[in-house]
Formats: structure tokens, sequence, C-alpha cells
């Protein structure tokens, strides 16, 4: 056990430690700039960092009002014996590939766009932003749940004893005395449409600009990496993809402690008799 | 305080000064008391005053929580040789075994009657496999079970009563010939009956064990005690007598203590 | 007024639960009636015959086969490191050992669990070019290498899984053991492990069907179009899910189109029978658990 928990402290150091030397190589003007032309030397990150932005967001704006809505149903608004089916299919719909969601899209979302607005290839931050959000959306419908169970357990009793609707519960109890929970749901959710790589390499068109419109092609950081490792480019363009995964694992890193943090306050103390 | 009380036999566990705190909240303070072999001592007092935190100073069960710490002495006559708990070098799996405990809701394992009593034996004091069955009987037959179960010792444990299961736990603890016996709130989840069994079966074992109860309800503290010791705010409050037990105006008083 | 609200806020989860089952069917619907055309034969082996595709006396040249060998070798592989690992772990998280390490390793898996799968690929590609530069010119990315950096993506998960699954094993069923004279281990191995055995198996096929399923850390990490079957554990390789990835950019005909929705449809049949599976044995083992006698 010793040697696991030596392994991943090992991992998580040797992470860091591969990132670092981007910072010690003076370089750090030119990747954090707007332009990404690397065959001139430019190599800018900051687009795709506006991009990883803008689709993670975007996504959430869309994943998010549904899962609300859909956990809503499963505590009081829908009728009861819908529950255990709806759950069951949001917990069977995490174990689709993510590459799965990705080629539905491109063979049916992306002509679509396509065809509804003849201007844009179709590849573009909407059709990303779509597909997206389905993506997350089972993940972010289970962090609400697990939090609003939490709650659950304590009210339901008292509120139903003081004859409010399930409907009534949820709303005016159940709801405000998880907000906290919510929000460490939406930022979870957040960070899980960041990190995701396949859908946006798939379908946001990948162009490294900072999007004017929804049907603008966008490329994202995690896309950004892929790309310049498939297409083997200049030392400069290394580091640039290096920043870019030291950027990502700072930010779910940030993430994550801070709900850790907020957390950590929360939990009861253990009682002893 | 404590009053004295002649004392007719030896004792067999004597904890001298035990702190005993979690997470830097000490739940037992400065506590002192003896306990003598072939008589039961029942613990009374308010819930959160550290009855169930001393039974288990006394097999060093506290240390399974997060954040406990002990000081103090708990010295234990174990086969004839005292043994300092804290500071000697008693394996910690002997210990408990010496010193059975039986808790507040049978703690069954979810496996058959029988295995329930043979997983310890086999484990614990490394039984050949064909001494296991005499020893289940035995044990059985000592916790007045072996009449109820002995058709079905293949039958899931949970299918018991509760009263049966409680005594279930004792024999398993039997099984395992302690010297002490710890026993927590052994009738708290029971009816009054299964209660009444339970009571009589510790009365017919006192004679061979120390036996040390914590118990809730005065009434049985009166039908069980030796000897009574009631807690408050983590260390002894008052030593009481079976006589002192039985006299009316004590009790007036001890209910207004506990209750 | 009250009631207004109600009714709205029921109308609009309402409308959410069905514009999602709306989407899902939709998704699921449009990728098994195309799949289900592709379902055949010549979907795995293309035009080798079956038994000497299997057999590997034959290379397979336009099936499906050598990418499903391909996900199958990588995530027995990537089980094979991290299952232990992930296990020893979750058990020492677990227990009340009052360790000074610990509150900082459960941070440490914490952080690990939240690192993006394309970053983990990344390191995987970092680690080559370390070596490539330091002691071994000729290191390549490869299969074990995938297998390496999907280990350590599902790591967390196991990890999690384990540890949860323990710790909610009522403290009572910990304290019997204990209480009787069992050592730690003993109560480890006869009682905890067996209670917790559901959830840690269904954690490991749950973390099974995520090795199965990514394809941001094999892109970066060894994958190709067309390697065949796996050459050995340093080689290069293929699988299904990049193997689909690669067929919705680069498909040119229909024939290539209809292999993708076959390849998608085998790779989801495979992660759904992972799935289905986990959440069998949550529903039964408990139950088997407590009627058969495990323990003796």
């Amino acid at each position: 056990m010793v040697i696991s928990c030596a392994s991943v402290l090992a991992i998580l150091g040797f992470l860091a430690y591969f990132a670092l030397p981007i910072f010690a190589g003076g370089h750090l003007g030119e990747i954090f700039s707007w332009e990404w032309r690397p065959f001139q030397g430019q190599c800018g990150i900051l687009p795709m960092a506006v991009g990883s932005f803008l689709l993670a967001v975007t996504a959430m704006g869309l994943a998010y009002p549904l899962g609300l809505g859909i956990c809503g149903f499963a505590h009081g608004l829908g009728p009861r014996w819908l529950r255990r089916p709806l759950l069951g299919l949001i917990h069977f719909l995490t174990s689709i590939p993510t590459v799965i969601y990705g080629f539905v899209s491109v063979i049916f979302l992306v002509p679509l766009v396509r065809g509804i607005f003849p201007e844009s290839t179709g590849y573009s931050w909407l059709t990303a932003a779509l597909t997206l959000s389905l993506m997350v959306l089972p993940t972010i419908v289970l962090l609400i749940q697990a939090q609003l169970q939490q709650v659950d357990g304590r009210v339901r009793l008292a509120s139903a004893a003081l004859g409010f609707s399930p409907a009534q519960t949820f709303l005016w109890v159940l709801g405000p005395q998880a907000s906290r929970g919510l929000w460490a749901a939406a930022v979870l959710g957040f960070s899980r449409a960041l990190g995701d790589t396949i859908i946006a390499l798939m379908v946001a068109g990948n162009a490294p600009q900072v999007p004017h419109s929804l049907l603008d092609s966008i490329r994202t950081l995690t896309a950004h990496i892929a790309l310049v490792v498939a297409t083997d480019s200049t030392s400069q363009a290394y580091q640039s993809i290096f920043a870019s995964g030291l950027i990502l694992f700072m930010v779910t890193t940030a993430i994550n402690l801070t709900l850790r943090r907020l957390q950590s306050g929360t939990r009861p103390a253990a009682s002893h008799d | 305080m404590e009053a004295k009380r002649p004392v007719d036999l030896e004792p067999s566990v004597r904890v001298e000064h035990l702190h005993v705190s979690f997470g830097g909240r000490e739940v037992l303070h400065d506590l002192s008391a003896q306990f003598a072999p072939g008589e039961i001592t029942v613990i009374l007092g308010r819930s959160g005053s550290g009855k169930s935190t001393f039974l288990r100073a006394l097999n060093r069960l506290n240390e399974c929580f997060p954040g406990s710490a002990t000081r103090g002495s708990v010295r234990l006559k174990l086969q004839g040789q005292w043994r300092d708990i804290y500071r000697e070098a008693l394996p910690l799996t002997e210990l408990r075994r010496r010193v059975g405990m039986v808790m507040q809701t049978p703690h069954l394992l979810p496996v058959s009657i029988a295995a329930n009593l043979a997983l310890p034996l086999k484990l614990v004091l490394g039984l050949p496999r064909r001494e296991i069955p005499a020893r289940v009987a035995g044990a059985l037959k000592e916790a007045h079970l072996w009449e109820e179960v002995a058709d079905r010792l293949d039958a899931p444990a949970h299918t018991l009563s509760g009263g049966q299961q409680q005594r279930l736990c004792l024999a398993r603890v039997l099984a395992l010939e302690p010297e002490i016996l710890l026993v927590d709130e052994p009738t708290a989840s029971l009816d009054f009956r299964a209660s009444l069994k339970v009571e009589e079966l510790l009365l017919s074992l006192k004679e061979r064990y120390t036996i040390i109860a914590v118990s809730h309800s005065l009434s049985q503290a009166r039908r069980l005690a030796d000897a009574a010791l009631i807690f408050r705010d983590g260390s002894v409050a008052e030593r009481l007598s079976r006589e002192d037990l039985q006299a009316p105006d004590t009790l007036q008083a001890l209910l207004e203590e506990i209750f | 007024m009250i009631k207004r609200l109600t009714s709205l806020a029921q109308a609009c989860s309402w409308l959410a639960v069905v514009t999602t089952l709306g989407l899902v069917l939709l998704l699921l619907g449009f990728l098994g009636l195309r799949g289900f055309d592709a379902l055949n034969p010549a979907l795995f082996f293309g035009k080798t015959p079956a038994w000497a595709a299997i057999t590997a006396r034959l290379p397979v040249w336009h099936g499906i086969w050598p990418a499903c060998v391909g996900t199958v070798t990588l995530v027995l592989l990537a089980s094979l490191l991290a299952i232990p690992l992930g296990l020893a772990s979750g058990i020492y998280l677990a227990s009340y050992a009052p360790g000074p390490w610990k509150r900082w390793f459960a941070l440490a898996v914490e952080l690990l669990a939240a690192i993006p799968s394309i970053v983990m690929g990344l390191f995987g590609f970092a680690l080559i070019l370390f070596l490539k530069k330091t002691l071994a010119p000729q290191a390549n990315t490869c299969l074990l290498l995938s297998a390496g950096c999907l280990a350590l993506l599902v790591l967390p998960y196991l990890i999690l899984m384990t540890q949860t699954t323990l710790e909610a094993l009522p403290s009572e069923l910990r304290l019997t053991g204990l209480s009787l004279g069992f050592t730690p281990w003993q109560n480890l191995v006869h009682i905890l492990l067996p209670a917790g055995g559901r959830g840690i198996l269904s954690g490991v096929i749950l973390a099974v069907g995520r090795a199965a399923e990514d394809t941001a850390v094999i892109l970066l990490t060894g994958v190709v179009a067309n390697a065949g079957l796996p050459s050995g554990i340093l080689g290069k390789y293929e699988a299904l899910p990049f193997h689909i990835f690669y067929l919705a950019a680069e498909a040119r005909s229909d024939a290539e189109l209809a292999q993708g929705f076959g390849a998608a449809l085998v790779l989801l049949l495979l992660t759904a029978a992972l799935f289905l599976g986990a959440y069998y044995l949550q529903n039964t083992l408990a139950k088997a658990w407590k009627q058969k006698d495990l323990l003796i």
C-alpha cells in the first residue's frame, strides 16, 4: 500500500515536472499571445484558451438547466414511478463512449447545422456545444442527484408532515437546502466539459481563432494538444502543448481544491458516546 | 464520593486515572474504578456520560475510532496475571479475545448461525476444522441458545429473532473463552420478554466471568447488579451496592440523577 | 401564485426530461439503425475468412477485428496495472490508520481524478520524449505506454470506489471483527472485502469500461489507423474508439462510413455490457453474500 501511495504521488510530481521547463525557457510571452502561426514562430495559445472556456461555458449553459430539470423531475416534480427508470437511463448514458457522441454528431448534426446556416461549414462552436452538452448531461444529473439525495433524507419526512406536496418540497425546501451542492455540481460539470478532447476535436472545426459567432470554428486547448502531436511540428509548437496541458491541469486542480475547501466546511464532526 | 463496600472478592479489573479523548475532546475524565469477578457491575448514566467509551477502553476498541487518545492505567487480571493493557505488549487480538464484548444491537456477521461462531474460532484461535463444531455447540449451550437453533445451524444468522441474535453474539464471545465480559446495553433493541431472557443468561454466567454491563434501565440494574457505578460527565459520580439499589430513597435520588 | 410557480416548474421539468429522452433516442436510434445493417462478419474480418483471422494466420485488411483485439489487449493490460494498485490504495484510504501521509495521499488521488484524459496522454507522450533524449533513444509510443496512461486515468476511480465502498459498510461490521480479536488483516480479508465485494467489483468493471472508451489518451500514446494485430507490448496497435474517430474524419466511401457505424455500435455494446454487468453485480451479489457462506 505504501507503494501505491508513493506511485500516485510520484505521478503527480512527474506531471508537474514535465510542464515546468516551459516557464524556465523564457518563451512565455510568445506562448501567451493571440497568434498561432507555428511556421513563422508564433505559437500563441490564448485563442485556444478562450475557445476552451467558451465551449465549456456554453455546453454547461445548455446542459445545466436540463440536468436541473431532470433532477427536479426525479425529486417530486414528476410522477414517482418514472423516477427509477429515468435515473437508470441517465446512469446508463454515462457508459456511452465519448467518441460515439462525436461520431453521431459528425454524421448527423454537422450536416444539419450546415443545412440550416448555409454560410457555415457545420463544424462550429454551436455544433460542439450541443454535442458536448449532451455528453456532460449525465454527469451533471448524477452530481446534482447525489447532492439532493443527501438533503432529501433529512427533510423529506419533516416537510411531508407539514403538508407540502412533493413538488413544493423540491422547490422550497430541497432546492434551497442543496444550493451549495448545486454550485459544486455546476463547477465539476464545467471541469468535465473543459477536459473533453474528442468532441471538440471532431466537430468544433479547430481553427485557432477567437470566434465571433456561434457558427465560427473554434479550437480548444485539449484539441490543440491532440492536433500538434498528430502533425509533427516545430519544437516551439511542442512547448505550446505542454503549456496547454499545464493550464488544463492547473485549472482542474484549482477547481478541485476550491471545492474541497468548500465541502470540508460543511462536513459534520464525528460524535462519540 | 465513592461509598466503601465490603470487598469480599479480589478485583480483577483496576482502572486508575483514565482519560480518553477524541480529537481533543475529553470524553472520560480521570476515571478510577474496580470490578470483581463473579459479579455483575452495571454502569448507569445519561447518554453522553461516556459509558460506552469506558467499555471500549477496556478492550482498546476506542483505537478503532479516528482521533482517539487514552491516558491512565487499565490493569486486568488475565490468567492469574495482572496486565496493564496500555503499557504491556499484550497483543491486541489476544486482549480482545480475553475481554469479550457484546454491543447494543446484535452485530452479526452476515453469514450462517454456525459460521458466526466458527469464523472467529478459526481465525482468532486458529482451531483445526474438526474441533470447531463441538466448540460451537458448547458455546451455544452456554448461551441457552442450543435448543432453539440446533436444527438450523446453517440458516442465515439474520433469520433469528432479536433476542436470539443477541444471545448468539454472546455465544460467539463465549466460544473464545474470555475472562471478562463487556456488555453494552445488551437489551436496548429488545422487547421485554427477550430482555428478561438475556438478563437470565447474564446472571447464570456471572459465576465464571467478570461482567461489566452498561444499561439505561434502572429496573434492569436492580435485577442484575451486584454493584452499580453512576457515570456523570465522563467520570464515576457514585458507587452503589446491591442494597443501595434496592433502597427506595436512593432510587428516587437516582431517578433524578439519571433521567 | 404558489400554485402557478409549482406548475410552471413542473412543466419545465417535463420539458427537460422529454428533450433529453428525445435526444437520447435520436442518438441511440440513429446509431442502432445504421449500425445494425453493418453488423456482419465482413465488418469484423473484411474479406479474410473468419477463422483464419481469429487464429491470426491471415491479416485482416478491411475489418475492425484488429481494432477489437487491440482494445481488448489494451484494456487487459491497463487493468493488470491499475487494479492491484487501485484496490490497495483504496483499502489504505478506507482504513482508520492515522498515517501522516494519508491526507496528502487522499488529496493526490483527488487531483489525479480531475486530470483531463488528454493531459494524461500528454504525460505519456512527454515521458517518451524524455526517454528518447536520455536513457533509450529508440523509445517510442506503444501499447504498453497507452496501457500505463490508461491505468493512471482509471486509477483514481478504482481507489475512490474501493474507498467509498469500504467506508459505506456499517461501522459495526468493522468493530465486530475487531472486538472478537481479529487482526486488522483478518478483518479486511474475511469481513470487509466480502461485504464490500460487489461495490468494488462493479467499480472495477466501470473502470474497465472507462479504459475501453477513452480516445484522447491513446491518441497521443501510440494508436494508429493501420497496424494490424498488435505485434507486442512495445508495438503500435489499433483500437476501436480511435478507429471510429478516424473514420468520422476520413471516411471516403459509404462502405467505410457503414463500417464506422458498425464499429460504433460494437463499442457501444461492449461498454453497455460492462455497465449492465456492473449494475447486475451491485444488485445481486449483495443477496448472494447474505445467503451463502462465502466467508469460510
